[in-house]
């Protein structure tokens, strides 16, 4: 091949590499959620109540334990898992049991979530329980929400559930 | 039954081939980009490496004003710091177009088993610190963009069961992102090319004379496009992230980013799934294809005088130099039977492999079990032998990797193939020369800059060209030898130059006036 075509055709290689390069780099583009949709998060970190109770210790056991060690009572760490559950205009969004971290069971538990819903009127009901041997021990929520196109709510709970 | 490895790679051949053969067309051998993909990736490497530390004099490590100083290089400075900022994307762009068809290119070559396994499982984690620092790079920009891949790449670690606390957490409105986090991603965009480059400097431990600089003619012509793309297309931030205000459509780089819609689709634990099947494939696909082991070469102590040629000529360093076995004050080679690849280059380098040697049998200092020197000795006769005719007769070394040279026998030409031209030894071209066994030599093998073993066709060139020993001794050799690189898809252009070199030898005779003929498959 002569020189300039060979020019040329070096040219349109490098022309396309750029070409390849520039449109992949940046398209096409990807829609992550629709422009009059919002995201509801859900993230919560609770810890479960103690399982059992507490222990009165006898006398003796007292007797046994190390002098800075002296407790009158033994208690489980032990917690119970959390059940979560999130409705939306009476559809369940939402569910999961959430068994308490760490290998003692004795930590806390977590909740994390995300969902994509249409903005507009909502009506929103949250259970959590905390106790697995008292199931009428709960938290709860019921709310009319209006959200708007692309808002980020976020429901979190601190001794009551919370909505940002 | 064949393994299934072998259809995937011919089918691979077979798609590749073609698009080399028209590159090395337009860009000759010596410069095409499919034979420089390793050093290209480098290149790109510095390239972003270098307009990193600009961008990083000029970057503010917060969440309020990381996105403001980025979109301060590219209004304010756009004749510098914008072009640095495109340039840096695009050639950490064109670094993974580049590492994805060199990992390709081993695979459907087949250079990724023996001794190469190093390089092969060595290049994995490459690829995950190649993707953890485009990722890092993304999110510093703290644009719609990076809001999205800090939701889902939080999203996917908190599949792992690592931390109680989701990361997730920390993303999820505005309140709750940190300035720690962020110093802790910029800290991570730093980390991760470092222990990259590191990496890539580990992935070529086992190679002798590893090219790490593409050619000048690609370099310049690469780094131009980048510059060009960089002022007709600049990179540009999307718009501000918000984490109070969920992202709709975002412009992906889906050379570096295509996981994250993988995980909207699937759920992180597919795509970890994914993730850790591919590399588990790649790691373990040298033992899923067959693979025979060629012979390696065996030292003979009494014919070794410690030259260290072969030493300096093993393309992946299996030779080392030890005191003699019994030559006082010699050196002796040792082969190192794990590093040996078994081409036979050494056998080619080494001075005992002379055919004019007063012995009764030609035992070489370095030589290769499969066909050892005095075995391609006695071919070399035999071939020559049976030349007939009144054309110049030819005799044509090959290798197993270029060009097929038996189609091209005729009854003045004799095709020779050995496992590496590497391995033949320059004087027996003297030898052929000198006892007229031919009128002509010609050489051919992978093309320039593509050796199957590295460097077998370079340092022939550089043996014939009195450049490296052993040299070419006879004026007849250095005068009629014809060294033509046409590579396994050259034959068209191999029996052309065959048929140039035989006119030329009845034109001109053999004795005065030739050349030192040298081509590629180029035009
Ligand atoms: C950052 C990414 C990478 C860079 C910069 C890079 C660069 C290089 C370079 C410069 C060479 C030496 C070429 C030579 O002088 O012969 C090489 C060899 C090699 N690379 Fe890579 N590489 C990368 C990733 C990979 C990956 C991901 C794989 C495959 C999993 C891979 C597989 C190989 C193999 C098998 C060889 C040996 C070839 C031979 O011995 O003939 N590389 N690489
Ligand atoms: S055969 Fe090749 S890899 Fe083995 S020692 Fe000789 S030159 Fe090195
Ligand atoms: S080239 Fe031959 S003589 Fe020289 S060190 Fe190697 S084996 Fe010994």
């Amino acid at each position: 091949m002569n020189k300039v075509r060979l020019i040329i055709y070096q040219i349109l290689a490098y022309t396309f590499f750029m070409g390849f390069i520039a449109y992949l780099s940046s398209s096409p583009e990807w829609v992550h959620t629709l422009p009059d949709e919002a995201t509801i998060k859900v993230s919560i970190r609770h810890s479960g109540k103690i399982v059992g109770e507490c222990r009165d210790l006898t006398v003796t056991e007292i007797k046994n334990l190390s002098p800075n060690m002296k407790v009158p009572q033994e208690c489980p760490r032990e917690r119970s898992p959390v059940l979560l559950s999130i409705e939306m205009d009476d559809k369940l969004l939402y569910e999961s049991n959430a068994r308490p971290s760490g290998l003692q069971k004795d930590g806390v538990s977590t909740f994390y979530a995300r969902f994509d819903i249409p903005s507009g009127n909502h009506f929103i009901k949250a259970v959590l329980r905390d106790d697995a041997n008292n199931p009428k021990r709960a938290y709860r929520l019921e709310k009319h929400l209006e959200i708007i196109p692309r808002q980020v709510l976020v429901i979190d709970f601190k001794d009551g559930f919370i909505i940002k | 039954m064949k393994s299934p490895v072998v259809y995937v790679r011919k089918v691979g051949k077979m798609l590749l081939n073609p698009i080399e053969l028209l590159f090395s067309k337009i860009f000759t051998d010596q410069a095409n980009p499919f034979f420089h993909l390793g050093t290209l990736s480098f290149f790109f490497f510095w390239i972003a490496a270098g307009t990193g530390l600009y961008l990083y004099v000029f970057f503010e490590t917060s969440v309020a004003h990381a996105y403001e100083s980025i979109e301060y290089l590219v209004n304010e400075q756009w004749y510098l710091g914008g072009i640095m900022r495109s340039l840096h994307r695009y050639s950490s762009a064109a670094m993974v177009v580049a590492v994805t068809l060199h990992l390709l290119r081993e695979f459907v070559k087949g250079r990724y088993q023996g001794v190469r396994i190093f390089s092969w499982v060595s290049g994995v984690p490459l690829l995950w610190l190649l993707f953890l620092s485009a990722i890092g790079g993304y999110w510093l920009v703290w644009d719609q963009l990076a809001q999205y891949i800090a939701i889902l790449s939080s999203e996917l670690l908190d599949w792992l069961p690592i931390m109680v606390d989701p990361m997730a957490r920390n993303f999820l409105n505005a309140e709750a992102m940190s300035d720690r986090l962020f110093s802790l991603l910029a800290f991570l965009h730093i980390g991760f090319p470092l222990a990259l480059l590191l990496g890539m400097f580990v992935h070529i431990q086992r190679i002798s004379y590893a090219k790490t600089n593409p050619p000048k003619q690609l370099a310049i012509g690469v780094s131009s496009a980048l510059v060009l793309l960089s002022l007709i297309n600049p990179a540009m931030s999307q718009a501000p992230a918000n984490l109070d205000v969920s992202v709709t459509n975002v412009g992906l780089d889906w050379f570096y980013l295509n996981v994250f819609p993988l995980i909207e689709l699937w759920g992180p634990g597919w795509v970890w799934g994914l993730l850790v099947a591919v590399s588990v494939l790649i790691v373990i696909l040298p033992c899923l294809s067959p693979h025979q082991r060629k012979p390696i070469a065996v030292v003979d102590p009494p014919n070794c005088n410690g030259c260290s040629w072969c030493f300096a000529d093993c393309p992946y360093s299996a030779i080392t130099m030890k005191e003699h076995d019994f030559k006082k004050g010699h050196k002796q080679a040792v082969v190192n039977p794990d590093l040996c690849i078994g081409c036979g280059i050494c056998a080619g380098a080494c001075p005992s492999s002379t055919p004019f040697r007063s012995v009764d049998e030609l035992i070489t200092g370095i030589d290769m079990p499969d066909l050892p020197v005095k075995d391609l000795l006695k071919l070399t006769d035999k071939k020559a032998k049976k030349l007939k005719g009144d054309k110049p007769k030819v005799l044509l070394f090959g290798c197993r990797s270029g060009a097929p040279t038996e189609s091209l026998e005729q009854d003045n030409v004799a095709g020779i193939l050995l496992p590496c031209v590497g391995q033949l030894p320059p004087s027996f071209v003297d030898y052929i020369f000198r006892n007229k066994l031919a009128d002509g030599v010609m050489v051919t093998g992978c093309c320039e800059e593509d050796c199957y073993y590295r460097l077998g066709n370079t340092w022939l060139e550089q043996r014939f060209a009195a450049q490296r020993f052993p040299h070419l001794r006879t004026t007849g050799a250095k005068r009629n030898i014809a060294v033509i690189w046409a590579g396994e898809q050259g034959n068209k252009q191999l029996a052309a130059k065959l048929d140039d070199y035989v006119h030329t030898l009845e034109n001109e005779g053999h004795e005065d006036d030739l050349r030192f003929v040298k081509g590629g498959r180029d035009e």
